[in-house]
């Protein structure tokens, strides 16, 4: 066993395809911890995270993605105070007193590295105690000056020219500026904008305000009543949805293809384990059925394994699941059990027929002959003789039936066939593929790593598999 | 250079490099063919006899080197010949290879007349009605039908394919033929019938030949000289006769005894060599035998002895044998 | 040799092979009438008729083809029937499709030869060449680098690659038509005839058929590999070059003639399956073939179709295979009629 083991990590191919398979067993296992989204296929608030193909953060060492906005929640602070009015601050609130027709600006700095974000909201908590206010909200970058919203009682709205939003005197407003929400029926900024811009603006208007440079957050408070006034503001903030997001970006959703990412390598290697077991089970008692019992049963069971050999595995695969599907046994059993039972009975073709042959070839041999003249039983020969000598052989088909299996199963998924209510590796790509055009480019951060993930686990379990049957397998004469 | 031999090895040293250092197959062999003669090149496996052969033809695999040596026909060293020269103009054309016919060595997909018509194109520019003529002719001297010319070679049985290996080797009608091993594969009849051809066909052309064996029996007839190999060593050089009635090294004396003897079987239980082949990669100090050796005696495994000639034309390397004198 | 037409092997592989066919309709009989019937309590006619179809209620059209395929009759019968359709091709018509299904599969079957045939003979030449390539430069870095990318393409997802490639090549830098039907149709948007129609046919299948090619060669290179590694240290090479063939003739003439067998076996095999792993290439780029149907029937839950185009594979890999058992004798002198 020592000298087993010793010789495994003497190969090079063995170790990194080992480190490899570790980090997949991690990621999955760990996955609870490593993300807190469940399945952001189906549950909406773990949708919109970012923008919808956001990159990954790291990404911005690239210049082409250097200036992308990561997500942004910020407290605004330290206000520029002008205006004929009297002002302070608490700690928490700023009050603001203003005699009729006087106003106060706190004009809050902000300033923004980044290119535009996906969107932006400002937002703060206004108490106006006396009879009438007008609160503006403007954003402001040297000279040019964004007039984001206004509000005012709402009986005074039908004062203004340029459009409006309430504001209940005496009352708490809580008063959020999303540019999602920003209108040419909301906003005096949209309202003159150009009629084509206007009805896109909220989609435009981050593109339209912000690059990168020096902004100010103006909340201007004016007196628009007769008798004195007195404004509290709470909690002033500004908010961006970013277009960087974590460690693999947002997909068409802005959901994070990262926790996407690794919900589907729990998957694959559950599929991954269950297939083996199905597939060395299967060809494991047919292999040694046949091979050790012969006659009429190893005729039939080879027939049967030539039958399966021969009929074309992808189109009897998807017909085999659409017939499940249609006559609705599916609800019964169950997607995810029926496509491994599917893909795992079709796959154990391979090992049968090694098996077979060399159940075969051992119990021909002398020391089996003899040890069947001297009156060992079946299962003890096979135990004794036959499964040792096979060992090699199944890690071997292991080797390379297993990432035939995540081919095939990612496959399915990715045409739409397989699992498509949560995240696997396959329909990961097959979303990808379907939701990019050319417009958003290549989803370099959506694309790649289930592939790159299929291919290195395809390949890890192809090593792994190889050296065990090159250690393991008795016959095998090693080199100097 | 002397007329007298068609062919002169001297001091021919092959090794094989190996991941432990080299293989030292071939140490120091030096004997000479005279011409119109038969030497017998026996030895046991792993001797270094297949390596002599590759050496002469130049087919050593990769990992072999000549270390040191010379290989000398018509005044020419074949080891530093122009390869492509050597391939047209003495390999097969000179000297020809009788090897093993063993399952494959004709390549499996070709027929024996297209592989036997390329052979003669490689080396004469002649026409195919000419070519199909030498085929015939070669095919008749080692009694084969016509009709297996068009056979591939896996519809041959082991006689028939041992025949056209040996009319293959005829078929330029060389000086010097290197049989090598021409009977391993085949039965005991098959194996007498084969022999007897070998020896009729180089009475009738009067080749020079080197016939490597390990089963010195088949040399008893055949064979004018005989060199001896051990562990990639030559230790007894002689006449045939010399060495059947007085072997000097003890390896031939145990050699020539486990031979089994069909006149006395009754009377004597089959005989072996005890102990191992040498390592030859690491060889035990001295002479190279000395493990086996039953006389092994102290001088044995300090050095190695040498060649030295201990009656006319009969050379050994033994310190005991020296002299004639005999230890039993 | 005189070739003589070996009839004992050749009645007995076909009977063979019918039994297999026998076989498979009997399976598909199994998974489109037993299963449905008796496990899921379902009339196979619902199978058949789409959710309107001239105005016809669903119940109307459901006893409409009960009376048309008999599917009202004993099981039995029903049987019989079926297996007599599936032998002499009457696959009966698609109410999905308004169309025979006959004609439908005719109209796919093609499509896959523009593509899957070609990119098979590349990819047998890249194994070949490839192959032969790492045999010759056995156990040194060329040959390892080599071996490791041809390992690699096993585990490759070709649906991954084609529409990396895609997005690429196609929609980023717009080298080629992402599309068969972008592909016949001139700038002005006209449908192409005649030799501009073969060129933009052209055009549009040479990314396909290379990426497919770069994708399936690997495991005949591996074969040809290893075989040809096994001829080169052979004794028949050394007996070669000691008879003084030049080593241009024995590596090219003789090891690779050797080396090939396997590999153009494996080709063979391929050409049988070819068309049943056709449904990624299709779907991606966009052409209508077997896969493309097989594909859309299951999206569709269209099991008439799927059906009879799996019969139609399996017929065709069943007369593939068995053409094959005919011409490996002649490939590789060794294998006999037996």
């Amino acid at each position: 066993m020592n000298r087993l083991v010793n010789q495994l990590l003497h190969r090079k191919a063995f170790l990194i395809s080992l480190v490899i398979l570790l980090f997949f067993i991690f990621i999955a296992s760990a996955a609870n911890y490593l993300t807190p989204y469940k399945d952001p296929y189906t549950i909406t608030s773990e949708q919109h995270l970012a923008a919808p193909y956001s990159i990954p953060i790291w990404a911005r060492i690239f210049p082409q993605y250097s200036k992308y906005p990561p997500n942004t929640n910020m407290d605004l602070k330290s206000p520029l105070i002008l205006g004929n009015g009297s002002e302070s601050f608490n700690g928490t609130a700023y009050t603001v007193e203003l005699k009729p027709s006087e106003y106060e600006n706190l004009s809050f700095p902000l300033s923004w590295n980044y290119q535009y974000p996906y969107s932006f909201s400002i937002s703060f908590i206004a108490i106006p105690h006396g009879q009438a206010a007008q609160i503006n909200v403007l954003l402001k970058q040297q000279n040019k000056t964004y007039f984001l919203e206004s509000f005012v009682p709402s009986a005074d709205q039908i004062l203004y020219t340029y459009p409006t939003c309430p504001l209940s005197m005496g009352k708490t407003n809580s008063i959020t500026i999303s540019s999602e929400s920003l209108s040419s029926s909301n906003s005096p900024y949209v309202s003159t904008l150009p009629g084509n811009e206007r009805y896109i603006a909220s989609a435009i208007l981050p593109q339209l305000i912000f690059k990168p440079g020096k902004y100010s957050v103006i909340i201007s408070i004016e007196n628009i009543g007769t008798s004195p006034l007195k404004v509290y503001i709470y909690q002033p903030k500004f908010s961006a949805v970013g277009r960087a997001y974590g460690i693999l970006g947002t997909d068409n959703n802005g959901a994070s293809v990262f926790a996407e990412f690794v919900l589907g390598a729990r998957f694959d290697l559950e599929i991954a384990a269950i297939a083996t077991l199905i597939i060395v089970g299967i060809g494991l008692i047919f292999g040694l059925v046949a091979g050790y019992v012969g006659g009429k049963v190893d005729l039939f069971l080879n027939a049967l394994t030539d039958f399966f050999l021969t009929i074309p595995g992808l189109p009897l695969l998807i017909t085999l699941e659409t017939i499940f599907v249609v006559s609705g046994l599916i609800l019964k059993i169950g997607i995810v059990p029926l496509l491994i039972a599917i893909i795992g009975g079709l796959s154990w073709m391979g090992t049968m027929k090694i098996i077979r042959s060399v159940t075969l070839s051992v119990r021909s041999r002398t020391f089996v002959e003899a040890s069947k003249a001297l009156g060992s039983g079946p299962f003890r020969i096979i135990r004794k003789h036959v499964l040792p000598n096979i060992l090699g052989v199944v890690f071997a088909q292991i080797a390379y039936d297993v990432p035939v299996v995540i081919l095939t199963e990612s496959g399915l998924d990715f045409l739409g066939l397989g699992i498509t209510k949560f995240p696997t590796w396959g329909n990961m790509l097959g979303y990808a593929s379907a939701y990019t055009s050319p417009a958003n480019g290549f989803v370099w951060w959506w694309v790649l790593p289930p592939g790159f993930a299929i291919i290195f686990l395809s390949v890890a379990l192809y090593f792994i598999g190889s050296t065990l049957q090159d250690v393991l397998s008795p016959y095998k004469v090693r080199g100097e | 250079m002397s007329s007298l031999n068609s062919l002169e090895i001297s001091s021919l040293s092959t090794y094989y490099t190996t991941k432990r250092g080299y293989l030292k197959a071939v140490d120091k062999v030096s004997f000479n063919l005279p011409k119109g003669s038969v030497l017998g090149l026996a030895g046991e496996s792993g001797s270094g006899k297949s390596t002599i052969v590759n050496t002469i033809f130049r087919v050593l695999p990769k990992n072999a080197i000549v270390k040191e040596g010379s290989i000398m026909f018509n005044n020419e060293d074949l080891l530093k010949m122009n390869l492509n020269f050597f391939r047209k103009e003495i390999s097969w054309k000179k000297i020809s290879w009788i090897p093993q016919g063993s399952m494959s060595i004709l390549d499996p997909v070709y027929t024996v007349k297209s592989q036997m018509i390329e052979t003669i194109n490689a080396h004469e520019d002649i026409s195919r009605a000419e070519a199909m003529e030498i085929i015939y002719k070669s095919l008749k001297a080692v009694n084969l039908p016509d009709d297996v010319l068009n056979k591939y070679p896996h519809q041959l049985s082991g006689g028939q394919k041992q025949r056209i290996v040996i009319a293959s080797a005829l078929l330029l009608d060389p000086e010097i033929v290197v049989a090598d091993e021409p009977t391993t594969a085949l039965d005991v009849v098959v194996q007498a019938e084969i022999v007897k051809l070998i020896k009729e066909l180089q009475k009738q052309r009067g080749f020079s030949m080197i016939f490597v064996t390990h089963d010195l029996s088949l040399l008893a007839g055949v064979s004018n000289y005989l060199a001896i190999l051990y562990g990639g060593k030559l230790v007894e050089l002689g006449t045939t006769e010399d060495i059947f009635k007085d072997p000097l090294h003890p390896y031939t004396q145990m050699f020539l005894k486990a031979i089994p003897d069909i006149r006395k079987w009754k009377e004597r239980k089959l005989y072996y060599i005890p102990g191992e082949l040498p390592d030859l990669i690491s060889p035990p100090k001295g002479c190279i035998f000395n493990p086996r050796c039953p006389l092994a005696g102290g001088i044995c495994k300090e050095s190695s002895p040498g060649l030295e000639e201990v009656s006319k034309g009969h050379l050994v390397a033994c310190y005991f044998a020296r002299g004639g004198k005999r230890n039993d | 040799m005189r070739f003589s037409v070996p009839w004992r092997y050749l009645v007995k592989r076909i009977i063979e092979r019918i039994i297999l066919l026998i076989v498979i309709i009997n399976f598909l009989f199994l998974i489109i009438y037993i299963i449905p019937i008796y496990v899921a309590h379902l009339n196979p006619a619902e199978f058949y008729v789409p959710l309107s179809y001239k105005g016809l209620s669903r119940s109307t059209e459901v006893e409409a083809i009960d009376r048309e395929f008999g599917l009202n009759q004993p099981i039995f019968v029903q049987y019989i029937d079926y297996v007599k359709n599936m032998l002499t091709f009457h696959f009966g018509y698609s109410l999905i499709y308004d169309e025979p299904v006959s004609k439908i599969i005719l109209q796919a079957l093609p499509v896959d030869l523009i593509i899957l045939v070609p990119s098979l003979i590349l990819s047998t030449v890249f194994a070949i060449g490839l192959g032969l390539f790492s045999a010759v430069r056995f156990g040194r870095l060329s040959d390892s680098i080599n071996t490791f990318f041809a390992i690699l393409t096993y585990f490759i997802p070709g649906f991954w690659v084609l529409i990396i490639f895609l997005q690429i090549f196609g929609f980023q830098l717009g080298l080629f038509p992402t599309n068969i039907a972008q592909a016949l149709i001139s700038p002005s948007g006209a449908p192409l005839h005649g030799w501009a129609y073969i060129a933009g046919l052209i055009k549009f299948s040479i990314a396909p058929i290379i990426i497919l090619a770069l994708l399936a060669y690997g495991v005949r290179m591996a074969l040809t590999r290893s075989y040809g590694v096994e001829s080169m240290g052979s004794s028949y090479v050394t007996y070669l070059r000691a008879k003084g063939i030049p080593e241009r003739s024995v590596v090219y003439k003789h090891v690779m003639r050797n080396a090939i067998i396997p590999a153009i076996t494996r080709t063979g095999i391929d050409f049988a399956f070819v068309i049943a792993g056709s449904v990624f290439v299709e779907d991606i780029f966009g052409f209508y073939g077997m896969g493309e149907l097989l594909y859309r029937s299951a999206l569709t839950f269209n099991v008439q179709i799927l059906g009879d185009a799996f019969y139609i594979l399996s017929l065709y890999v069943i007369v593939v295979l068995l053409v094959l058992d005919f011409i490996y004798p002649l490939i590789d002198p060794r294998v006999k009629y037996e």
